[in-house]
């Protein structure tokens, strides 16, 4: 199921940014990125929804459609019901 | 290929949903101590006031059990939230004592007679306490974790909706959308405009500048950021840009509308000029004017501490029903147009319609639904409820208190009203069946013959709304305890957390951009206030 470097697969229209392993949006980890986050704002917050930061194009994005960088995450929850 | 649904998830990792859950549970809890008979009056508590040693020993001593189940309540709360949202309870638990023993310490320092003649409330001081502290000592890392200034001040916005009628914000709702939206549009696109034609900025970074000044602050910043495809560094750049100016305007709009709103007692007899405004229109204007919810409700919570709550009422319609709601759809309309214009490789993405719910800050539903539940409640008055107030005592209202002592021995009420109004010489007490229209106070009071019959009408008027002489003293008063400290909570770890020198990482024209945006959007929404509006937010009380 995971595509080779450069892609995410056959199952690319399940897949988005959340699923590769150079997009994140750990609340915890965008608060310590951005420290002033925490004097107004927050990471837990809805505004913020699923947002993250893609470390390959340096962007702060909502999840879209896998890019030919991606890279399947370990933490992803997408799962293979076959072989 | 199965994929996991992502989206129950927001109900316990969100501070939006924790600020509904502790809200809502705090409005139940008091409701049913109310339907009990009893009242959380005597715990949710602030401190008293105090001029010398011995009387605050005294009230620390009344008050101590009340603040330890204060402590001991919110503490389980947060920490289990703190815990659900994949947070380090060791590091928050203590975090958070310290914060609750330094906010106890702030009431107290407010309610020293001191401060109450400096006119210094407990929002201030935490702010002032917080922010010198923070600039002389970094905090600890681990007291990061605690300081969770979006959690409080969402759980105190639920809180406040339960006093704030549902009729008003449907009724002045709509007007504070109109102007919201008049000077977030006119604010955005100065912003906007200056970042990039000016000083030629990226429009995206613009678009995130924008959002800040416009919509509601860093919130509104990272939302649009993550819309638009903000780089990591604009993001960085534009909290600090909005959090300096979001500070600077906290104190620029306490002093600015302390000097111009006058004493309470005076409010009624002062004649409208350029240079006065009511504590309603004060609100509105800072509902405008302020770019971030903590921030503003740090200036209206201090005006509350001298004139009431209108101030809060009025800035909560403006801010929050005008402005907060709105951001999914700031997101949405510009990331469309970033694809369409911005973005290099344009049209290459599908924007969604759903970001306009994603974005959407949850924490409202629960300021709708504690204004809705008590809306209800007090619409279902007992029918039967008669007011009793005492032919001698004190009465209080927002211009101090009275003291009477009536003699209704003599008196003789309006024919139209004989039924329904009562003399008890034994029990020297006199009473009004069902609610007393200000029509029917005049009539009572046009048959008075002496000042201290009019004072103890006035009082039996007070004392015929059940809304106001019992449901508030009994049941809605603790709430807005409560809602106190977690406003304090929320402006002492914005001071804490507050530290300029790492705020001013951005370069001149971002600032600038965002410097021009302030300009035009103060006076705007001033003028918008005070003028324009200004019928509709002096009536709000």
């Amino acid at each position: 199921m995971l595509g080779k470097r450069g892609g995410p697969g056959p199952d690319a229209d399940l897949l988005t940014c959340e699923d590769c392993e150079f997009f994140n949006n750990d609340p915890r980890e965008i608060e310590n990125l951005f420290q002033g986050i925490r004097i107004l704002s927050s990471a837990y917050s809805s505004t913020r929804g699923n947002a993250g930061l893609c470390a390959v194009h340096d962007l702060f994005m909502n999840p879209g459609a896998p890019c030919a960088h991606f890279r399947r995450s370990p933490r992803s929850p997408v799962e293979s019901e076959g072989p | 290929m199965v994929k996991h649904s992502r989206g129950m998830a927001e109900l316990y990792r969100t501070e939006d949903c924790w600020a509904i859950w502790l809200g809502l549970f705090i409005i139940f809890a008091a409701m049913t101590a109310f339907w009990g008979g009893t009242t959380l009056k005597d715990i949710a508590v602030t401190p008293g006031s105090w001029s010398n040693f011995e009387e605050l020993a005294a009230d620390v001593q009344k008050h101590l059990g009340a603040y330890g189940l204060i402590y001991i309540g919110f503490g389980i709360a947060f920490t289990l939230s703190m815990a659900a949202m994949g947070q380090n309870i060791r590091e928050y638990v203590p975090g958070y004592t310290i914060i609750f023993l330094g906010s106890l310490g702030i009431f107290y320092l407010a309610s020293w007679r001191v401060m109450k003649t400096a006119h210094l409330g407990a929002p201030l001081l935490a702010l002032v306490v917080g922010l010198i502290i923070g600039n002389l000592k970094r905090m600890p890392e681990w007291f990061q974790t605690s300081m969770r200034t979006e959690y409080y001040i969402k759980t105190g916005i639920v809180l406040l909706g339960a006093t704030l009628p549902f009729t008003l914000i449907l009724t002045a709702g709509p007007v504070a959308f109109l102007q919201a939206t008049i000077v977030s549009v006119v604010t955005w696109l100065t912003i906007y405009l200056a970042a990039t034609r000016l000083f030629g900025l990226d429009p995206r970074f613009g678009a995130v500048l924008g959002a800040g000044g416009a919509v509601c602050g860093v919130s509104a910043s990272i939302a649009v950021g993550g819309a638009v495809r903000a780089k990591k560094d604009h993001i960085a750049i534009g909290i600090g840009v909005v959090s300096i100016w979001a500070i600077v305007m906290i104190f620029s709009l306490v002093i600015l509308t302390k000097v111009m709103i006058p004493p309470p007692a005076e409010l009624a007899s002062t004649p409208d000029s350029i240079m006065t405004i009511t504590p309603g229109e004060a609100g509105a204007w800072i509902g405008t004017s302020e770019y971030a919810d903590a921030a503003g409700f740090a200036v209206v919570a201090e005006l509350a501490h001298e004139y009431g709550e209108a101030a809060i009422h009025t800035f909560t319609l403006m801010k929050v029903i005008g402005r907060d709601i709105w951001v999914g759809i700031w997101a949405f309309v510009l990331s469309v147009i970033s694809v369409m214009f911005w973005e290099q490789t344009a049209g290459q993405r599908n924007v969604r319609a759903g970001v306009i719910w994603e974005r959407f800050p949850k924490f409202v539903l629960g300021f709708f639904a504690a204004s809705i539940i008590i809306s209800v409640i007090a619409a279902n008055a007992p029918e039967d409820h008669q007011g009793k107030a005492a032919v001698e005592g004190v009465f209080k209202s927002h211009l101090g208190k009275e003291q009477y002592k009536a003699d209704f021995s003599g008196y003789l009420p309006p024919p139209a009203l004989a039924a329904r109004f009562h003399f008890s010489p034994a029990e020297g007490t006199i009473a009004f069946d069902g609610k007393m229209s200000y029509d029917q106070l005049d009539a009572l009071t046009a048959a008075a013959a002496t000042k201290d019959q009019k004072t103890a009408l006035k009082q039996l008027h007070y004392k015929s709304d059940w809304f106001e002489s019992i449901l508030a003293t009994q049941a809605i008063s603790p709430i807005k305890k409560l809602r106190s400290w977690c406003f304090v909570f929320c402006f002492l770890c914005i001071g804490l957390s507050t530290r300029i020198k790492d705020l001013l990482v951005f370069g001149m024209k971002p600032f600038w951009a965002f410097t021009i945006g302030v300009l035009v959007n103060v006076p705007l929404g001033f003028f918008l206030s005070t003028y324009v509006f200004a019928e509709y937010w002096k009536a709000i009380r």
